[in-house]
């Protein structure tokens, strides 16, 4: 996957229906049901959640990237039937994730580890403009906090058969968090919630293990 | 424990060096609603709370609040593992009925339209809500009968939702045992509440966190009993802490043994206690003649209470015979509770002398709630 330098202003890359997303490459990911059951490490933090077998329904999730050498933008999509209030109180919204080592030694699949952090951003369907900046060292130990404290600011569409969510950010801001250096590469990872299904904290779908990007300068 | 970091294995979790513990005694509980009110006042009366009530009184037979909480899972199976349950939704927990105030008050129009209640969630005539079967029960004409079962949250000692909960945003605190649920924490994931068999945590759709019955920390920290327990009229509860082995609550729960968990089989070790309803109204002979025996079947105590319910439900009897017939019996003296301030141990603390600014119950650094 590749981050293109564009021309654009801010506010269009965060306009998901923009067109200068169709000037960029989208890549497709096969995303999989995160391992739950029979993990350990899982078990650990909740024997409860490890018991589940009937979540990561989405199967594939569609991303760009781009960057005007100060914001970075990803537009994130994939398709889903909406579930964006929380009506009643066993409903779930549906959300998405993308995640940046922090530590060369960061894994994406533990979700960190102690010492080798990982930075994520998280979007959900009930807060649409809303994003949440969370780090985290291993399973459970996420720290979720408004997405404003790093001008991490969203936008969201839904067509009546996919998501697509824009999650815009600075490209630097400053070394607690992922920095985007244009001209290098760098680490992502992708995480879904059907809010349909149920699905929210380790139910979901990701797209595994870290895998390079690049940045253009 | 105090408040452990995120990661901080389960069983630490769950330690404490005391525990506090309830007897509720069904034999004297009228089903007045004193306890329910006394919690949503103190506890319940902020927006997205609505629906919640962490004390509550239903009828049994019946379904219960929530709804059918007994038949929804959750807990452990008998040999230890997790067991996931269900979630509760708005029309389970007692839905958040509005009124046509405005109507009735405001329009002129109050000889001619009534004041009805409307469900929050779908804006028509409610279809379930708290007490929706009060005073039902159960049995066949003319051996009907009932019972009223107050419950809270257990702060079981084997607690289900502090192992659920992959933020370890539930834990006992270590000076009481109380299960509390830190609100920074919190995700509003509510694995905690598929956790609990007893359906004891609450849903806040307005903070999008999950709630839970604090046993009124505050007040035990100063020494005043639990709202819930301090409002009852009826001298049905009695509160304390189970090491301390001169209270009446411990005497009847370890020594008598006639205090007993709901539900031991879901294997989560509950430290509220009940004291079974043993001598019900008498039930009618076929042929129209009154007999000896109660209508309540030991089967129905036993699903609630377990095996050992019926030895519980003989010796309760054989102490009340012994009163009838002018004997001693510690058992009945008390459950009678002659003196309301035996019932509290170390909790007889007067609520108008609560520091409500007593910033000890944050000491831990954890938001409550």
């Amino acid at each position: 996957m590749k981050i293109s330098r564009v021309n654009a202003s801010a506010a269009t890359m965060l306009d998901p229906t923009a067109g200068v997303w169709n000037e960029v490459e989208s890549q497709q990911f096969a995303m999989v049901p995160t391992p739950l059951k029979g993990n350990p490490a899982i078990k650990a933090i909740s024997p409860f959640i490890e018991r589940s077998t009937d979540h990561g329904t989405i199967r594939q999730l569609s991303a760009a990237g781009m960057h005007n050498g100060t914001e970075v933008a990803l537009r994130l999509s994939w398709r889903c039937a909406k579930n964006s209030e929380i009506a009643d109180l066993d409903q779930f919204v549906d959300g998405v994730a993308v995640m940046y080592p922090l530590a060369v030694a960061s894994s994406a699949v533990t979700m960190g580890a102690k010492g080798a952090p990982v930075n994520a951003w998280y979007w959900k369907a009930n807060t649409p403009m809303e994003g949440f900046d969370v780090v985290a060292e291993g399973y459970g130990s996420s720290e979720r906090r408004p997405g404003a404290d790093t001008e991490l600011t969203c936008e969201a569409v839904h067509d009546g058969e996919s998501w697509h969510v824009v999650l815009r950010r600075p490209l630097d801001k400053g070394n607690r968090y992922t920095q985007f250096n244009p001209g290098s590469g760098h680490k992502i990872a992708f995480g879904v919630w059907d809010g349909g299904n149920r699905e929210r904290a380790g139910r979901k779908s990701f797209s595994g293990e870290f895998m390079l990007i690049d940045i253009e300068a | 424990m105090t408040y452990a970091p995120k990661g901080a294995p389960k069983a630490l979790l769950k330690e404490s060096s005391r525990q506090i513990a309830n007897i509720i005694d069904l034999n004297k509980c009228m089903g007045c609603q004193s306890c329910t009110q006394a919690c949503k006042n103190l506890w319940t009366d902020r927006p997205g709370t609505e629906h919640m009530r962490w004390m509550n009184v239903t009828t049994y037979p019946g379904k219960g609040y929530p709804k059918d909480y007994e038949s929804m899972g959750g807990g452990f199976e008998a040999d230890g593992t997790a067991s996931p349950g269900a979630l509760t939704n708005m029309s389970d927990v007692g839905d958040n009925f509005q009124f046509n105030h405005a109507d009735v008050y405001y329009q002129g129009k109050g000889q001619s339209v009534h004041l009805k209640p409307s469900s929050a969630l779908t804006g028509e005539d409610p279809q379930w809500g708290y007490n929706w079967d009060e005073d039902q029960g159960g049995g066949d004409w003319p051996n009907g009968y009932y019972f009223y079962l107050p419950r809270k949250c257990y702060h079981c000692t084997n607690a289900p939702c502090i192992d659920a909960c992959t933020h370890n945003a539930l834990f006992k605190r270590d000076q009481d045992g109380i299960v509390v649920l830190d609100q920074d924490r919190c995700h509003g994931d509510r694995l905690c509440i598929e956790a609990c068999p007893y359906k004891a945590i609450y849903y806040n759709p307005v903070t999008e966190k999950s709630e839970k019955c604090v046993m009124c920390f505050p007040r035990v920290e100063q020494g005043i009993a639990p709202a819930c327990d301090r409002q009852c009229p009826g001298r049905t509860r009695l509160a304390g802490y189970m090491d301390d082995e001169d209270s009446d609550m411990y005497k009847l729960i370890v020594e008598h043994r006639v205090a007993l968990p709901l539900h031991p089989e879901f294997g989560t070790e509950p430290n509220v206690y009940y004291i079974p309803p043993f001598d019900s109204t008498k039930a009618f002979a076929e042929d129209g003649s009154i007999t000896d025996e109660g209508r309540i079947e030991i089967s129905v105590l036993e699903e609630l209470f377990g095996p050992d319910v019926g030895e519980v439900v003989r010796k309760l009897k054989a102490e009340r015979k012994k009163r009838q017939n002018n004997e001693p019996s510690e058992i009945m003296d008390l459950l009678i509770g002659r003196n309301f301030w035996d019932r509290f141990s170390e909790l007889t603390g007067d609520p108008a002398d609560l520091d409500t600014f007593s910033t000890a119950a944050m000491s831990d650094g954890s938001d409550l709630g």
